[in-house]
């Protein structure tokens, strides 16, 4: 094919708006709060097998559907008919854990198998020891769930019945987990009849030398980027506080070594420490995902998202450590430390292109709560919510958004949560002095407070416990996150553990607080007149206002006190760190 | 007679039709203090006797309000524990991978978010009752706070608007005169940020629109009471509609184009068109098919267009409101030029406006704008344009180019100029990108229809970038929106939330909601002068799976209350399979029922118009010097008059018209058709 600018501009945003159509039917079909908040993605693989578009609201999901293709492609070979529907959750099998269940259909074309429609989205429940799945309290991937090497679930049309009755035999709430697959399915079908339009439109010759136009296209722009970074070796050390249990004095060792060679990148694990007991660990798939999405954030963030953008990216991680567990590792708990290797993967950065890279912020704790409701059907509700970004080399961070690992999740609505679930929230804002200080300051904490109205299992997922997300480049770190008991009552702080497992009766609450993050640059330097700003918003107080920043607002004129400012300023070295 | 106009950023486009369809057509600049007396000046010309019957208005006011922040000072009440909501949008952004990214302020600073003690739950059910002492400090400490309007939402209110309705009371009773819009009544629909937002979009808007009906209605007043205003939906509503309603005004400029267009596609038997109008300070565009414009349930104002608009949005504040889905960016002719922080080439979003304008309008400007690049390259007329009424100083242009971009970057003026009108383009693109190629649709398979100001000297120019070889220049191209004013239809839409399972469903209380938004919109229509008879209703039903998360909006059926359950599950399932591939026997929740009421205006049709003074011979061909990039280098353009290109020529080629200039470069030809547009076809 001659090249056609225009064409290949064309094929590029039919293929944008497939996985999208297809992602905005998984999502107007979907049951579970996860759909409805932005835990799916869907894509697109060409024939071969490779991810060519992809929709989707996060950055980790980027390698999602890269991971698995392979060992769909090794187990079924050719042996693929229309009508196939496989699915698998596999974390040993590209998945990174299995609440996240994906979805596989072939499309053909003519007699011919041309791509493959892909949708996943994480499951509210899918059996094990725990509801939900993902707590890190457990030891082997077979208390986990259900696990589900790649299989079809409908053979040229046929739906598996035996295999199905299993699965739902299996999972706390049936219907919502079929539910949920039945809207991935509709999703994939979306994304096959459009394929088949655009190749009725263009033809698969052209359709195929567009992938590969595309896919190329991509791996260079991705290496024209990394040259961008100064070549060198960055090297970054931080320590997990949690092996899953929330045991006492625990510190796991994780060192990130990024070397930039010129059009390369390599991202080395090597002196991460051994795998935990616990379910913390990061599958390889997920490693990887997290190196992508990271790099992909900070380089190259215009560049196609498809194979081509991995392939100057090498991922070095040690078998058996935290980021590449040995089967039967489980690791149904790898949010936390998903989004502590993600920071220290943008600190790391931050050491070679200090100019351009934020602290990426805090967020994505869960409450997961299951039981039964009053006519006896059994609901298990998932609660994802965010604290906001980390202060930026040139401005402030933005207070109560998902942070930069999550791209554009949101929160369920409040009132979409009480209509289908026994619970109330009784608020949902922000919290003042607790952003992390400095010249441009991170996001103040988020706090949200449930009430429960049926007696049930809760499970609190909660990052920055105990470590706090620190400064950049001379700022403060942001307070710590915590949960409290029934504040107006007994008001009782909970374990400090990552994933923290109770029994609620009706009328308990649960007061949760989503830690600050770090500020960036000296907190002297800040602009007086934001100061006053966060005062006046009710962000920060007046007394914060003058420890951590060395501004003197008076609060009868509404405005700054310069003369004492400058004086206070003058005195001081050192920033301070965020109260607790 | 019958008066459209148009207010943009810069110029506000006049267009008066008399009884026989002749059509009189004037363009003033945008001076918001003296629109009225402008009009009421432009309508004694035509006629000092005139028999007026009506005014149909579009107008940026609403949006851009909104844009620039000069919203009225607006209080928000909302339960306890809620008053960040608005802030957080949902905690969603725009776009996944933009580190840089700023979020819009809140319509309402956290200091006026106020809350109040009170609870009703997710099943209607009030838990809590409203606090009275504490609601009534809340509504005092507003007050003191010098608010001018106030918004109040409550969580779960959408299934029980009781507490809503207490809070209006006791704010009538103390500031009885005080703008107050309930969730309820504006928006009841599921989601608290959403209708929120969409609360407190009106309420802020309503003072800024009443003030600006009120000086418009004192000067037409002269000729009729009657003022008509254009909503985003494409349809027209009475200004004492849009007082109540603003929110459903904020794309009315931008509506008026596109509806115009859509007409224009129908009468000229056009299924694939992409409307392009260009103006002063944005650029808009839509797609067209099969002679509809699409349409949108809501959006979000203020965001700009991504991908997960659609899906998640983030970028803006959230608008629940039906409207045309119209894609716009901030590159008009005003937008100034300028170099940024990286050494880099803009243009806009900031705008010159109507004042000072663009350099070379001479009334004071200095900053270069893409007028003023459009200028120096000869595209528009060095002396005058408007039809002779506005001269131009081409100097001006030239020396705000030269200081301001040429020297800084250290090139030519031409080649400054040249370039801006690039980075102009670069930006415009996108918005047609986002209709056609980001929605699947191949740009070459389209017609674009360019008109607005400025719309016609970037057209081909845009068309070649995007390989599309026909472009049309309807008539009047400059006043294109004004007279979409003419040619809408009256619209209301409403909705009222049900969320009741089918088989938990009263058919009979089904009929009686739309009886009752039947009888509320003729009321309103009514009130606005329609006669009964002329409306037709259209009800709409939205339906979903229990838990799912968005509906699928239905036509409801004709059917007996007897066979309402079964009837109605039998289109949701048979839809749910059309639209997605399957079914399930599963609980269908009927969400909300929606009516739209719509009444034709007797609207024109575009080949019974005739232009005023359009049989007066042409003027011979001139002359001018363009500069058309490096390439081509400058050449000689000959300018023309639309009347004098019955046949074929080649570009470079430039017409003349009183409210447009029409670029044809080379590569390009153009020719006049029968009903009077301009056909240019790349070679």
């Amino acid at each position: 094919m001659a090249f056609d600018p225009i064409l290949v501009e064309v094929v590029k945003n039919e293929l944008a708006a497939i996985t999208e159509e297809m992602a905005i039917a998984v999502w107007k079909t979907g049951r579970s709060p996860m759909v409805k908040t932005g835990d799916f993605a869907t894509a697109i693989c060409d024939g071969q097998g490779r991810l060519i578009g992809q929709g989707y609201a996060a950055p980790f999901q980027l390698a999602f559907f890269i991971a698995v293709m392979p060992h769909i492609l090794k187990k079924y070979g050719e042996d693929f008919a229309p009508g196939d529907v496989i699915v698998v959750n596999d974390p040993y099998a590209g998945v990174t854990h299995m609440p996240d269940v994906m979805i596989i259909s072939p499309t053909f074309w003519q007699g011919r198998r041309v791509a493959f429609t892909l949708a996943y989205s994480h499951h509210t429940d899918i059996g094990g020891r725990f509801p939900g799945g993902f707590s890190s309290q457990c030891t082997e991937t077979f208390e986990e769930g259900l696990r589900l090497p790649p299989i079809k679930l409908y053979k040229a049309g046929e739906r598996n019945e035996a295999l199905l009755e299993t699965i739902l035999a299996n999972v706390r709430v049936s219907d919502e987990w079929l539910g949920d697959v039945e809207a991935k399915i509709a999703g994939c079908w979306r994304g096959e009849q459009e394929l088949k339009r655009l190749l009725e439109k263009y033809g698969l010759d052209t359709f195929n030398s567009c992938c590969d136009y595309l896919i190329s296209y991509a791996e260079k722009a991705t290496r024209a980027a990394i040259k961008e970074i100064p070549p060198g070796e960055y090297v970054y050390e931080d320590a997990f506080e949690d092996d899953g249990f929330g045991s006492d004095g625990v510190s796991l060792p994780i060192k990130v070594t990024l070397r930039a060679q010129g059009e390369t990148l390599s991202v080395d694990f090597t002196g991460t420490g051994p795998q935990a007991r616990g379910a913390i660990n990061l599958p390889l798939s997920m490693t990887e995902a997290t190196v992508y999405g990271a790099v992909k954030s900070i380089v190259s963030p215009e560049v196609l998202t498809n194979v081509g953008f991995i392939r100057p990216i090498q991922v070095i991680a040690p078998v058996g450590s935290l980021v590449n567990p040995r089967f039967p590792a489980a690791v149904g708990g790898r949010a936390p430390l998903f989004f502590r290797v993600f920071d220290m993967l943008f600190r790391t950065l931050a050491q070679a292109l200090p100019d351009r890279v934020p602290i990426p912020g805090e967020g994505g704790d869960v409450l997961h709560f299951t039981g039964e409701r009053e006519d006896g059907t059994p609901f298990a509700v998932m609660d994802i919510f965010f604290g906001g970004w980390g202060g930026r080399p040139r401005k402030d961070g933005i207070d109560g958004v998902a942070p930069m690992a999550f791209g554009s999740y949101g929160t369920i609505p409040a009132e979409m949560l009480e209509r289908e679930f026994p619970l109330v929230v009784d608020g949902f804002g922000y919290v003042p002095d607790t952003g992390g200080a400095g010249k441009h300051r991170g996001s103040v904490s988020i706090y949200k407070q449930w009430r429960f109205l049926s007696p049930g299992k809760v499970m609190v997922r909660t990052n920055r416990l105990i470590r706090a997300s620190g400064g950049l480049a001379g700022g403060a770190s942001g307070s710590l996150s915590k949960n409290i008991l029934n504040p107006e009552t007994e008001n009782r702080e909970l374990p400090r553990k990552a994933h923290m497992h109770m029994d609620v009766k009706p009328g308990d609450r649960i007061h949760h607080i989503v830690s600050g993050s770090g500020g960036h640059g000296n907190p002297l330097e800040r602009d007086p007149a934001q100061v006053l700003t966060d005062v006046q918003d009710e962000k920060l107080s007046v007394t914060q206002a003058r420890d951590q920043y060395g501004v003197v607002i008076d609060t009868a004129a509404a405005a700054v006190n310069m003369p004492e400012t400058e004086a206070l300023r003058a005195s001081r070295l050192q920033p301070v760190a965020a109260a607790d | 007679m019958r008066i459209g106009f148009d207010i943009g950023g810069t110029f506000t486009d006049v267009i008066v039709v008399d009884d026989d369809g002749r059509l009189f057509t004037t363009k003033v600049l945008s001076l918001l203090d003296q629109v009225g007396e402008d009009i009421v000046r432009c309508v004694h010309e035509v006629d000092a006797q005139a028999q007026v019957e009506g005014f149909v208005h579009g107008t940026t006011i609403a949006s851009n309000a909104v844009i620039e922040e000069t919203t009225a000072r607006t209080g928000l009440i909302t339960t306890q524990g809620f008053r960040d909501e608005l802030e957080m949008r949902g905690q969603r952004r725009p776009n996944i991978y933009d580190a840089d990214w700023d979020r819009l302020p809140p319509l309402v600073p956290r200091s006026l978010r106020l809350e109040v003690q009170e609870r009703i739950l997710g099943n209607g059910r009030i838990e809590r009752a409203l606090n009275p002492t504490q609601a009534q400090a809340v509504i005092d400490q507003l007050l003191a706070d010098g608010v001018e309007a106030v918004a109040v939402c409550l969580v779960n209110s959408y299934l029980n608007p009781t507490h809503e309705q207490q809070l209006g009371q006791l704010i009538a009773e103390v500031a009885p005169d005080m703008v107050v819009c309930l969730s309820y009544d504006i928006h009841p629909e599921i989601r608290e940020y959403e209708r929120t937002s969409t609360t407190v979009i009106n309420a802020s808007l309503i003072p800024v629109v009443d003030r600006y009906l009120n000086r418009l209605e004192q000067h037409l007043s002269t000729y009729s009471e009657r003022v008509l205003i254009m909503q985003s939906n494409g349809g027209i509503m009475s200004a004492q509609a849009a007082r109540r309603r603003p929110a459903y005004m904020i794309e009315s400029g931008p509506a008026a184009g596109v509806l115009a267009a859509a007409r224009f596609a129908q009468e000229t038997q056009q299924d694939q068109v992409l409307s392009f109008d260009m103006g002063g300070t944005t650029a808009k565009a839509c797609l067209i098919e099969n002679e509809a414009p699409l349409e949108k349930p809501g959006g979000e104002i203020g965001g700009g267009a991504t991908i997960t608009t659609r899906l998640f949005g983030g970028g803006g504040h959230a608008l629940r409101v039906p409207s045309l889905d119209i894609v716009e960016v901030g590159a008009g002719g005003g937008s100034i030029a300028w170099i940024d922080d990286g050494g880099a080439l803009r243009a806009g979003p900031q705008s010159a406006s109507a004042d000072p304008g663009p350099a070379c309008y001479g009334r004071g400007g200095t900053e270069p704008t893409v007028t003023d690049a459009n200028v120096v390259l000869g595209y528009m007329n060095p002396d005058a344009i408007a039809g002779a009424t506005l001269a131009i100083d081409r100097q001006a242009a030239w020396t705000a180019i030269e200081q301001k971009i040429a020297r800084p970057l250290k090139v030519e003026v031409l080649a400054a100029a040249y370039g801006i009108t690039q980075v102009a383009n670069a930006t415009m693109m996108r918005a047609l990108r986002a209709v056609s190629t980001e929605r699947g649709r191949d740009p070459r398979d389209f017609t674009l229809i360019a008109f607005g100001g400025a719309g016609p000297i970037h057209a081909a120019a845009l068309a070649d970038s995007l390989s599309m070889t026909r472009v049309q220049i309807p008539l009047y191209p400059g006043l294109f929106s004004a007279l979409g004013l003419l040619l809408a239809d009256y619209r209301h839409d409403y909705i009222r939330s049900v969320a009741v399972t089918l088989d938990q469903l009263d058919p009979q209380a089904v009929l009686c909601h739309y009886q009752e938004l039947e009888a509320q919109a003729r009321t309103e229509l009514v009130e606005e002068g329609i006669a009964e008879e002329q409306i037709r209703f259209e009800r709409q039903v939205d339906l979903k799976y229990g838990y799912q998360v968005a509906e699928l909006s239905l036509p409801f059926p004709d059917v007996s209350v007897t066979d309402m359950q079964d009837r109605l599950a039998q289109l949701f399932t048979e839809a749910h399979r059309q639209a997605f591939g399957y079914d399930r026997a599963d609980t269908i929740e009927l969400v909300s029922v929606r009516l739209q009421a719509v009444a034709s205006s007797g609207h024109l049709r575009f080949t019974e118009l005739t232009g005023a003074g359009s049989e007066n011979a042409p003027a011979p061909p001139t002359s001018r010097t363009a500069y058309f990039g490096p390439q081509v280098g400058e050449c000689e353009a000959a300018v023309y008059q639309r009347t004098a290109l019955e046949q074929v020529r080649s570009g470079p080629l430039i017409v003349e018209e009183p409210d447009t200039t029409v670029v044809v470069p080379p590569g390009w030809t153009v020719q006049y058709d029968v009903s009077g547009n301009l056909l240019l076809q790349h070679e």
